[in-house]
């Protein structure tokens, strides 16, 4: 479970949100929807444990991650998969490395079999072993949310995921990354500027808020 | 499925990784401020109160005020003709980015590291064969010892550090804004009202940083029979044998260069923040009336004489000379030696200038940090040895200091700022996101800083070495106090040869310098390129 209590958090530019909480059961995906700059990535960032709250509480599984300033159990160890606005691969590894990388131990062996399933089912097995500035930016969005679900993490943490893919190709990586999410049962969060992807996901739905208060258990 | 409970099992505990962490910066920040804890430690401990009041008179007296009016004086002029020739001669090499004439960039580069007393030999050499030429155009002044001359060495010596300063400062330039404005001004507009401001804090910045270097250096005036405030501060501590002395006597000094330094720590961090990532190319030639051309034509002139003109004397000298070759068989050991000190100076100071260059990246708005991490530029070369000496002299510690480890940790204490700020740039050359990504989904912190963070700062950690390994070659101020006995660096032996004159055996050595530091660049930079182009290909 995903468990926020009365979160604020401010930068330089002004205060991003105010009194947020938010409750996301095990198993359970909602779906973010807002303008930019409305904190919707800042929101994303608190859980992954990129950025600390100013204020407040989180919770992953019953354990206090994060509170007042402080990154108490580290990105790492959170067992999140997060997949970045921008692509975010590391530059110096190839597609397979880069979706490797994420994969848990337990999984040692099967790596590369595994990174080369997904590589098939996004339609980009050709580009296994290209560096990541051979490939287009279609193509290393691709790669981002497969190494996100590579990492067969509890948490998946999607930020405007589909915004680079044409329309058929957004389709087919939605069908795609959600028959994995409730194969896997994993708790989804995902934001969008878009109400058109909101509504092809057909999840639940919030508008952000500043003083969002959500409870789905 | 990995789950938090992975967590009590997986290496190191986040909170003590955090306490670690904070332990290697203390320890790091130890090393850095050994020299001045040497100073102050005997201070507080109660030195001789007699040599204590002296000080304090010595710096009051007029003498000492009239000797810190000068040096201000000398080093502001010549940071003042530096950056002048240094902007124009610069901006030209940038204006023709594409073309060969920006490969002049590479002799800048190779030019950044020799040290200044090589500039100071040159002129000398050149200027005694000429003396009744100058004599006749300046009239009664002295022209080969003196102040005139001592700031225009210095200007010199300077000169490629700035230009360097300016060519990094407008290659960091986006290039959009730069075509953008070109569609509505003419191009001596675009120079004046849209470059020049943009670049300004890094050039104000980059002023504030000659000035720190030029007021703690003290081999240039020295030969040209002046004494500077820093050569003072070398003269008190051979009088008294007080490391408290010297400490209060270059109060003045560490107190204009600390300003200077938190001042240009401000402009930096802003620099580092706003601008882009990438060089600009031109589109099309850059079009400039006539007499404008000229100008920059002839400080770009300047530079380029400069460059043939230290390499051209040098060889002139160790040809036309006598015992070039013995001198070199003689120091043979003392090149060994210089090279065993640089190698340990680049090591040593990697793990440091990472650990600092992290704290400034994590904790980049508080200013404290940069002024803590650059703090140890302003302290003067000689003022580094004798600190060193002191904390030789309280812990008692002989063997050490008869290795080579002391004149590397003099180095190491005075340049090591360099070498973090290099690291830190190379961070903020890295797209958060992939740290961040990293950092998501690296299995435990050893991963995460060996797969993720090392490999992508390895153009970083491979100029900060080169930087650290190169200046520790040219640095003389420090190693000199702290050399054990018996041992010998090639800077102290030219120093040497110099009371005894041998021009060929001088110039001889300082050709070997400059061809260690060209070799270690020209390394650092195939190297560079070769990992740039591994990470970021397409980009300069």
């Amino acid at each position: 479970m995903i468990l926020l209590k009365n979160i604020k958090k401010s930068f330089v530019s002004g205060l991003v949100i105010e009194d947020l909480s938010l409750v996301l059961g095990d198993g359970r995906t909602l779906i973010i929807q807002g303008p930019s700059g409305c904190g919707k990535s800042t929101l994303l960032r608190l859980i992954a444990g990129i950025e600390s709250p100013d204020s407040g509480e989180i919770w992953l599984n019953g354990i206090l991650v994060s509170n007042q300033e402080r990154i108490i159990v580290p990105s790492y160890h959170r067992s999140i998969g997060f997949v970045f606005q921008s692509p975010s691969l590391f530059p110096h590894m190839t597609v397979v490395e880069n979706i490797m990388f994420a994969m848990p131990d337990e999984c040692q062996g099967n790596h590369e079999k595994m990174a080369e399933d997904l590589l098939v089912q996004a339609d980009i097995i050709h580009i296994r072993d290209k560096n990541i500035h051979e490939i287009s930016g279609g193509e290393a969005q691709r790669v981002s949310i497969l190494r996100a679900l590579a990492a067969r993490s509890r948490y998946l943490l999607l930020d405007e995921p589909f915004t680079d893919l044409d329309p058929d190709m957004k389709i087919r990586m939605i069908q795609m990354v959600f028959g994995f999410i409730s194969d896997k049962n994993i708790t989804t969060i995902v934001v969008t500027h878009d109400r058109e992807d909101s509504q092809v996901i057909g999840e639940l739905v919030v508008d952000m808020d500043k003083n969002l208060k959500v409870d789905i258990r | 499925m990995t789950s938090l409970s992975l967590f009590k099992y997986y290496h190191l505990p986040y909170p003590v990784v955090k306490i670690l962490f904070h332990i290697a910066t203390f320890l790091s920040l130890l090393i850095l401020y050994c020299p001045l804890l040497g100073l102050i430690v005997p201070l507080i401990t109660g030195g001789d109160v007699e040599i204590f009041n002296q000080s304090i008179l010595q710096l009051i007296s007029p003498a000492t005020i009239l000797l810190l009016t000068r040096s201000i004086f000398l080093s502001s002029l010549s940071v003042l003709i530096a950056m002048f020739i240094a902007y124009y001669a610069g901006t030209w090499i940038w204006m023709r980015n594409g073309t060969v004439l920006s490969s002049v960039r590479w002799l800048v580069i190779m030019l950044i590291p020799v040290p200044a007393y090589i500039f100071a030999l040159n002129v000398s050499y050149v200027l005694s064969y000429t003396p009744s030429l100058i004599k006749v155009s300046w009239g009664v002044l002295s022209p080969i010892q003196g102040w005139t001359i001592s700031i225009l060495v210095q200007a010199i010596a300077f000169l490629p550090l700035a230009t360097g300063i300016v060519i990094l400062s407008l290659d960091l330039l986006d290039s959009s804004i730069i075509d953008s404005a070109r569609m509505f001004q003419s191009d001596r507009c675009i120079l004046r009202r849209v470059i020049l401001p943009l670049i300004s804090p890094f050039l104000l910045c980059g002023a504030g940083i000659l000035f720190v270097l030029s007021i703690t250096e003290y081999t240039i005036p020295s030969l040209f029979s002046v004494t500077v405030y820093s050569m003072g501060i070398f003269a008190a501590y051979s009088a008294t044998n007080d490391p408290a002395s010297s400490l209060i006597l270059s109060l003045p000094i560490l107190g204009i260069t600390v300003f200077l330094i938190s001042w240009s720590a401000s402009q930096l961090k802003n620099t580092f923040q706003n601008f882009a990532l990438h060089s600009y190319t031109p589109v099309s030639r850059f079009i400039l009336p006539l007499q404008v051309r000229l100008v920059y034509l002839v400080c770009f002139l300047v530079l380029l004489i400069e460059g043939f003109f230290v390499i051209g004397i040098l060889v002139w000298q160790a040809m036309t000379g006598r015992g070039a070759l013995q001198s070199l068989l003689i120091s043979s050991g003392d090149i060994l030696y210089t090279l065993q000190i640089g190698i340990i100076v680049a090591v040593v100071s990697l793990p440091l200038a990472l650990i600092f260059a992290t704290k400034l990246y994590k904790r980049e708005k508080i200013g404290i940090y940069w002024i803590l991490i650059l703090i140890p530029l302003a302290i003067p070369a000689p003022l580094t040895g004798i600190g060193l000496i002191s904390v030789m002299q309280c812990l008692n510690i002989s063997l050490l200091s008869d290795s080579a480890f002391f004149p590397a940790l003099a180095s190491i204490t005075r340049f090591i700022p360099f070498a973090a700020l290099i690291l830190f740039a190379c961070m903020k050359q890295i797209n958060p996101d992939i740290l961040h990504a990293g950092q998501v989904f690296g299995k435990n912190l050893w991963i995460i800083i060996n797969r993720i963070y090392l490999p992508l700062l390895i153009p970083g950690l491979l100029a900060a070495a080169g930087v650290m390994l190169v200046f520790s070659v040219g640095e003389l101020g420090a190693t000199l106090l702290v050399l054990p006995p018996g041992s010998s660096t090639i800077t102290i032996r030219v120093y040497n040869y110099l009371h005894y004159g041998g021009s060929a055996s001088v110039a001889a050595l300082c050709l070997v310098t400059i061809s260690i530091i060209m070799m270690v660049v020209t390394t650092v930079i195939v190297l560079l390129k070769r990992e740039k182009e591994k990470l970021y290909p397409g980009k300069r």
